[in-house]
């Protein structure tokens, strides 16, 4: 338990020495985090500590420590399909696949031998080349780690581990200074806008919480990361959930809070783990608590779950939802930061906003703005799906353009695919086409596109994706995350969605596209949350790009080919022997023949379920 | 403070809650469908856009006003985008208007007519209906248009919450716990979710085909009555002004129909007043059963049984003067009339949907044989064709047509208080009255009698106020010796069977009128009403006496809040001849005195001990007898007041007689 | 559907989450853990315990994604009904898994092990008629097959208890 600001600095300077030995010494860490876990990381963890165990291993450590302590628990370096990933200190061999069986090799050869073992050192889809250390992969050069920092070496669940890298120091410089006004001074100036999607300046956030009346105020970190194909947060809870906590910390004492809440979905149990063992370390040692380190301040949090929606991402939606009631959004004005939980001033941050306050105090504005652009300072975590060489969590500075992105960092599409857009910023964004690859990605740039930053999901689609199904795709979300409580919303979303629907099955009509344009518009000026005003950037976005492909589909035609309804399975006279298998295997009868004559397949009855081009012994049913 | 509104000036109130409001309360009406300036802003119709300062489009239901703004409700934007929001919402809205109980008096049927809607673009998908017609209030979620005025009201106002939304998204609907009929749970049928519906999802069951049957069969003698409340709003439902002589007009109505009397219900209030005087002094006296709470009004006796059983005693014995009146038609009237009570049709026509309840309860069913709502009546007036404005007022018959100025007086907030009152002036004279409003709809009267002792009174009105006054009684904050309590906000007028709209401005005008016909009443008080005093000398002798006890006074039970059902905790698989069955109450009365400490402690005795092994041990949500909670059955046997050690020796006891072979067990 | 239920757990749940109000999402997921759903009686009982209608239980019951009102088996078995299935015998199918398990579509064991749903195409027609037991799929089916397939997933639940 720290009791003054100097002996926690003390303390802190303290680990800082001891993890700089750590890193000279040997150690070995294994990336617990959900992704790599999938694939089995905890069971090569598990093997790795008790081969430790079993075995004497030598150390340089003056300190005595448990053997297996040396097999260190990480968090995610973004690269999900690579893992589990083990790195092994002090020579920084980053092992990719690793699997428990591969634990004996590790341990004879690098560990006792200080050798590589080639086989397991990651391979970098963008050069095709096994690179030994994690910073001298590609990836790793052209992006810009800051929040995500000390990748592959930094323990999530030890505070000392935080503290050793520096973690609180920014805190107690902030309690020590006493000056809250000084503080969003600092954060204004940073330029700092709101992670979560809405890119609000949260320095003006923080100073309109602070001078909001109220005998409470609270401190809301909002996890509820929904968008499909996001992880940003999940990745940051899982592997630096001391950052966070940092962030809020600061921001609490900054806006005069007494409480705080850390609104983690029930569907990241991980992270909800990491954050509870943070919340107990740093309670444990006096930096949660009543008139922590001495200063008169007290701070509590407390973890609450998400249960499954999506909508408890939008901020008053989320507020309920901490209340222990539906998750349905409340009219603003009054907003959180006037009246919020309970309808005392409230101040809501995504994760990742909360991860750069500690490093903003820490490194002053002024650096701060030395990442990114004017009007986007810092750097922002994406994540990337599709079919590019790399896929999972990038950090890169404001300002970089899709195309380094897309070519650089993930190294191009797989394969025989082509580039046609991107969709960025999930179910709430916007689809991007050729022509923008070399738009610098900030917040203001994007919104002058007719798109935004969102949280940070980009999916690269490749000339095989069919622009409509996209728009149903997110459609088919919206509407059923949609929390039901305003009209253009929850009947909006429901009849855009048929019409979508319609479109894909080859029924669409030139006064359903008519009506699709007036809901998307309607929808996004009339609804009452982010979730319908955003819901239709698929539509319009891909209305305005990508026009050509609705037209087609009211023609009868799918451009890209994805749309099932409009393939058509013709048997190829040539081809077919007329043995009458496919007739007898088609669940509709639509398949006739004579005999030893090419059959043929009656398009009005086809189901297109493909069985037939199963059976065919001869390949002669071709999908057109 | 001064703002432009679509390029006029207009000057607005500097306090009000909203610019909605604020335009409301100067004439002007911006479209929109879930605001209620009684519950708390949900803004989720989207109708109230308007545009501010020439930039954002924003809602006006939340829009504080200020000095100067610049508004305009109606571009050509915001009518493209109100027209919009109406089209999907007819997209899925049941639109058999011809057939609905609204047709007429619909607000979304209004708008869809203003805005020349004739074709609706989007598919029509019909919500999951399940229609819940059990109780005297009708829910069609085929015609929902998921406002929330209902929930917020039940909840906000009331305070019952006995519905919510349920569900998300497309498929949200307004429903009971589980979806169970509103006769199954807690509501108490006070119509103030029908009183603010604006479409025909929430209405009230129409009984006027009945009623139409027995006159047309001239089997019976339909004798009438109408209630206090309704002569204040029928008016309303043919776009009349008021006037002082409706319910005259009405009698004539009803005898063209075929009625055979028509009587007054204020007969019956003064009545129920005279006889809940003396109730109230002979408590006072013996210094018993206070405070108490007056009984007229249905929904506010359900809700005492069902949320606060521990007061039920507290409740005034005398029926309601629909029952009193009832009571009394039937066996005193019908007797010098000489027809038998079994040959008499008894109507009641109130504003009210807890009465259709209240006649049909265990404790009143067969006296007042059918209830008919101030809209009902308005509906056959229609269907007659005749013009009401001008049919000839014909005084109502004896001996149930004088009436004091208080009885009249029943049907607004403060008038049965007022009237006991007046008794008690009578009887003990009262020195002075001091009114202090303690909050609104919560009023207290520091009532000073000559005799030197004072009386502290409180009317209340809305059962959200009710609540929070018997939790200041319950704490000990609160110390009142009479409390008059209407569950619906201003009283009766404002009953879930008036017309619609139905909201405070609409009830304060119809209190005002109600006021006016009170106020030319020459009789001020019940005890110089002759026929009342003629009724006491030839047939109810004194108030409190036997025999009106048999006829005027009546009793209340808990009501158990969830449907029915046994939770099985430790099931026994032998037959039930060999098994002993205890019941542990896990309702709110019994949860809160420990019955369910009682219950682990049943768990581990049956676990544990060789002569409980033919135990089942079984919950039970309420037994009904709240006030001595907590509550056991053995088998059939009732143990109140249980606490662990009585019920195992008792259940020790019954198990060894059982197996003795022993059939008494007591 | 008769369960086995002592309040106890329920006790026990809110109890560590301090009869708090706000704690309804917590407790309810707890209970949704315990039980594999939120039983009506159990949203009596607390509505009870911790003085909020149940009305308005049922209503975040309902909004939340993770939970359920009716029971989930511990295996959830998927018979595909689509066209290529049902004209392959899925109705079959669905007679075997009643004489096995004694259920029909829509339905859970009374030990909560198996429910069974029927469901539009899963996509994989050229197995058809298809059954999907927690995300394993399996094709090809005959009645026989299916019963074989339940009687080892119960074998392999009686070793494990």
């Amino acid at each position: 338990m720290l009791r003054s600001m100097d002996e926690a600095i003390r303390y802190i300077e303290e680990k800082k020495i001891e993890r700089k030995k750590k890193l000279e010494d040997l150690n070995v860490y294994v990336c617990v985090g959900t992704g790599c876990a999938a694939k089995g990381s905890i069971k090569v963890y598990e093997e790795l500590r008790r081969i430790f165990k079993e075995n004497n291993v030598k150390a340089n450590l003056q300190k005595l420590e448990e053997k297996e302590e040396r097999v260190r628990k990480t968090g995610c370096c973004g690269r999900c399909s690579s893992g589990p990933w083990v790195i092994v200190m002090p020579y920084g061999y980053f092992y990719s696949e690793v699997k428990p069986e591969d634990v004996k090799e590790i341990y004879e050869e690098t560990i006792l031998k200080g050798r590589p073992v080639e086989r397991l050192l990651f391979t970098d889809p963008a050069t095709g080349e096994r690179v030994e250390r994690l910073e001298d992969a590609k990836f790793y050069k052209v992006q810009s780690f800051y929040i995500m920092e000390d990748i592959g070496k930094c323990e999530c669940d030890s505070i000392d581990d935080y503290m050793g890298r520096g973690g609180y120091l920014s805190f107690i410089k902030v309690l020590k200074e006493g000056n809250p006004d000084n503080v969003i001074k600092t954060i204004k100036d940073s330029g700092l806008r709101g992670r979560g999607g809405a890119g609000f300046p949260t320095g003006v956030k923080w100073e309109i919480t602070k001078n909001s009346r109220g005998d409470k105020k609270f401190v809301v970190c909002n996890g509820d990361e929904g968008d499909p194909g996001a992880f940003m947060n999940r990745t940051l809870l899982e592997r630096d959930p001391h950052a966070v906590l940092e962030g809020m910390l600061i921001a609490a004492y900054t806006i005069g809070a007494q409480k705080g809440y850390a609104y983690i979905r029930a569907e990241y149990p991980v992270a909800v783990e990491m954050f509870r063992k943070a919340i107990e370390d740093a309670k444990r040692l006096g930096l949660i608590g009543e008139n922590i380190l001495g200063t008169g301040f007290s701070f509590d949090i407390e973890i609450k779950e998400g249960a499954g929606a999506f909508v408890c991402g939008e901020e008053t939606a989320l507020l309920a939802s901490i209340e222990g009631k539906r998750g349905v959004p409340r009219p603003r004005p009054p907003y959180p930061a006037q009246a919020g939980l309970w309808g005392y001033p409230t101040l809501i941050n995504n994760v990742e906003t909360y991860a750069n306050v500690p490093k903003i105090i820490r490194d002053g504005a002024e650096n701060y703005r030395k990442r990114g652009v004017p009007n986007s300072p810092g750097t922002k975590m994406f994540s990337v799906t599709g079919p590019v060489k790399l896929t999972g969590i990038i950090e890169v500075e404001f300002g970089t353009t899709l195309r380094q992105i897309v070519y650089e960092i993930c190294g191009g599409l797989t394969g025989d695919n082509e580039f046609k857009a991107v969709q960025i910023g999930g179910p709430s964004g916007a689809c991007l086409s050729e022509a923008f690859l070399d738009l610098p990605l900030d917040y203001d740039s994007l919104k002058s596109a007719g798109a935004m930053v969102g949280s940070g999901g980009i999916v690269v689609l490749s000339k095989k994706a069919c622009m409509v199904e996209v728009a149903r795709f997110f459609l088919d979300f919206t509407k059923r995350e949609s929390c039901g409580k305003c009209i253009p919303c929850r009947e909006g979303l429901m009849q855009a969605y048929r019409i979508l629907e319609r479109f894909t099955q080859g029924k669409g009509t030139y006064e359903d596209l008519e009506n699709l344009e007036f809901l998307a518009g309607l929808i996004k000026t009339a609804s009452a949350c982010g979730l319908g005003q955003t819901a239709p950037n698929p539509i319009l976005s891909t209305l305005r790009l990508f026009r050509d492909e609705y037209i087609a589909h009211i023609e009868g035609i799918c451009p890209s080919g994805m749309c099932t309804a409009f393939k058509r399975y013709v048997i190829n006279p040539e081809l077919c022997k007329g043995c009458g298998l496919c007739a007898r295997f088609c669940p509709q009868n639509a398949i006739s023949g004579e005999r030893g004559k090419p059959y043929v397949i009656d398009q009005e009855k086809c189901a297109k379920c493909g069985v037939c081009v199963e059976k065919c012994k001869f390949k002669a049913i071709e999908i057109r | 403070m001064k703002i432009f509104v679509d390029g006029k000036e207009v000057i607005i109130k500097d306090d009000e809650r909203n610019l909605l409001e604020a335009l409301k309360n100067v004439g002007i009406e911006i479209p929109n469908l879930c605001y209620l300036s009684e519950t708390s802003v949900y803004g989720a119709c989207r109708l109230c856009l308007v545009e501010v300062d020439g930039k954002s489009i924003v809602t006006s239901c939340n829009l504080k006003p200020y000095e100067g703004m610049v508004v305009r409700t109606n571009t050509p934007e915001i009518y493209e985008i109100r027209k919009g929001i109406l089209e999907l919402l007819l997209a899925s809205h049941n639109r058999d208007c011809t057939t609905c109980e609204r047709n007429g008096s619909c607000k979304l049927q209004e708008y869809a007519e203003a805005f020349g809607i004739r074709k609706i673009r989007f598919d029509n998908i019909l919500k999951d209906g399940g229609m819940d017609n059990k109780s005297p209030i009708v829910r069609d979620n085929t015609k929902c248009i998921l406002c929330g005025d209902c929930v917020r009201v039940c909840e906000e106002v009331q305070g019952v919450a006995a519905i919510d939304i349920a569900g998300r998204g497309f498929l949200s609907k307004v429903t009971p716990a589980f979806g169970h009929s509103l006769s199954e749970v807690e509501c108490v049928y006070c119509g103030q979710c029908v009183a603010y519906c604006p479409t025909g999802a929430l209405s009230i069951r129409n009984d006027v085909d009945k009623l139409y049957k027995v006159l047309k069969s001239k089997k019976k003698v339909v004798i009438g009555m109408i209630a206090p409340a309704v002569r204040s709003a029928i008016q309303e439902e043919f776009k009349l002004e008021s006037d002082l002589f409706i319910a005259g007009r009405l009698n004539t109505f009803l005898k063209m129909l075929g009625f055979s009397k028509v009587f007054e219900v204020p007969f019956g209030a003064d009545l129920v007043a005279y006889e809940e005087a003396h109730e109230f002094l002979n408590r006072l006296e013996k210094g018993e059963k206070l405070p108490q709470f007056t009984s007229c009004c249905p929904a506010w006796v359900k809700y005492v049984e069902e949320f606060y059983p521990s007061y039920i005693d507290n409740l005034s014995t005398v029926r309601s003067p629909q029952q009193a009146m009832g009571s009394v038609i039937k066996e005193i009237y019908s007797k010098e009339i000489g027809v038998s009570k079994e040959d008499i049709y008894l109507v009641s026509i109130m504003p009210c949907t807890a009465k259709k309840f209240e006649a049909e309860r265990e404790e009143h069913k067969g006296v007042v044989d059918l209830v008919i709502t101030t809209k009902e009546l308005a509906q056959m007036i229609k269907a007659s064709g005749i013009d009401i404005s001008s049919t000839k007022p014909e005084p109502f018959d004896k001996p149930f047509n004088l009436y004091s100025q208080g009885g009249l007086d029943f049907g607004k907030t403060g008038g049965v208080l007022g009237t006991v009152l007046a008794v008690i002036n009578h009887k003990v004279k009262v020195k002075n009255v001091k009114e202090e409003e303690i909050d609104k709809g919560i009023r207290l009267f520091n009532v000073e009698l000559a005799d030197g002792r004072n009386i502290k009174a409180m009317a209340v009105h809305s059962l959200g106020k009710a609540k929070r006054v018997l939790k200041d009684i319950k704490e000990g904050i609160l110390d009142v010796d009479i409390i008059e309590v209407m569950a619906c906000s201003f009283g009766c007028i404002g009953g879930g069977g008036q017309p619609y709209p139905n909201d405070s401005k609409i009830r304060q005008k119809r209190a005002k009128i109600l006021s006016d016909m009170v106020n030319i009443n020459p009789i001020a008080s019940p005890q110089e009403n002759p026929y009342l005093m003629e009724l006491y000398e030839k047939y109810l002798e004194h108030p409190l006496s036997h025999k009106t006890h048999e006829i005027l006074h009546t009793s209340y039970s808990p009501k158990r809040r969830v449907p029915e059902q046994d939770i099985e905790i430790l099931p026994l698989p032998i037959p039930e001849e060999e098994k002993v069955k205890v019941r542990v109450c896990l309702g709110t009365s019994c949860y809160l005195k420990g019955s369910y400490k009682i219950l682990s402690d049943l768990i581990e005795i049956v676990r544990k001990e060789e002569w409980a092994k033919n135990i089942e041990v079984v919950g039970t949500f309420c037994t009904e007898n709240c006030s001595n909670a907590p509550n056991v059955l053995i088998d059939d046997i009732l143990i109140s007041g249980a606490d662990t050690n009585k019920v195992k020796e008792m259940l020790r006891e019954y198990v060894r007689r059982k197996q003795e072979g022993v059939s008494d067990v007591s | 559907m008769k369960l086995k239920r002592n309040f106890t757990k329920v006790e026990e749940i809110l109890k560590k989450h301090e009869y708090r109000k706000d704690n309804l999402i917590k407790i309810l997921l707890d209970i949704q853990k315990e039980y594999r759903y939120i039983p009506e009686d159990v949203i009596n009982y607390i509505g009870v315990a911790l003085d909020i209608p149940p009305a308005k239980i049922y209503g975040v019951a309902t909004f939340y994604a993770q939970f359920s009102l009716k029971p989930k088996g511990k295996y959830t078995i998927l018979v595909c009904d689509g066209t290529a299935c049902h004209m392959a015998g899925s109705t079959s199918l669905i007679g075997a898994i009643k004489e096995e398990l004694n259920i029909g579509p829509g339905e859970v064991t009374e030990d909560l092990m198996f429910s069974l749903d029927q469901v539009g195409c899963l996509g994989a027609c050229a197995l058809a008629p298809v059954m999907v037991i927690n995300e394993e799929v399996y094709g090809n089916l005959t009645p026989e097959k299916v019963k074989e397939i339940l009687k080892n997933l119960k074998e392999r639940e009686m070793k494990n208890a």
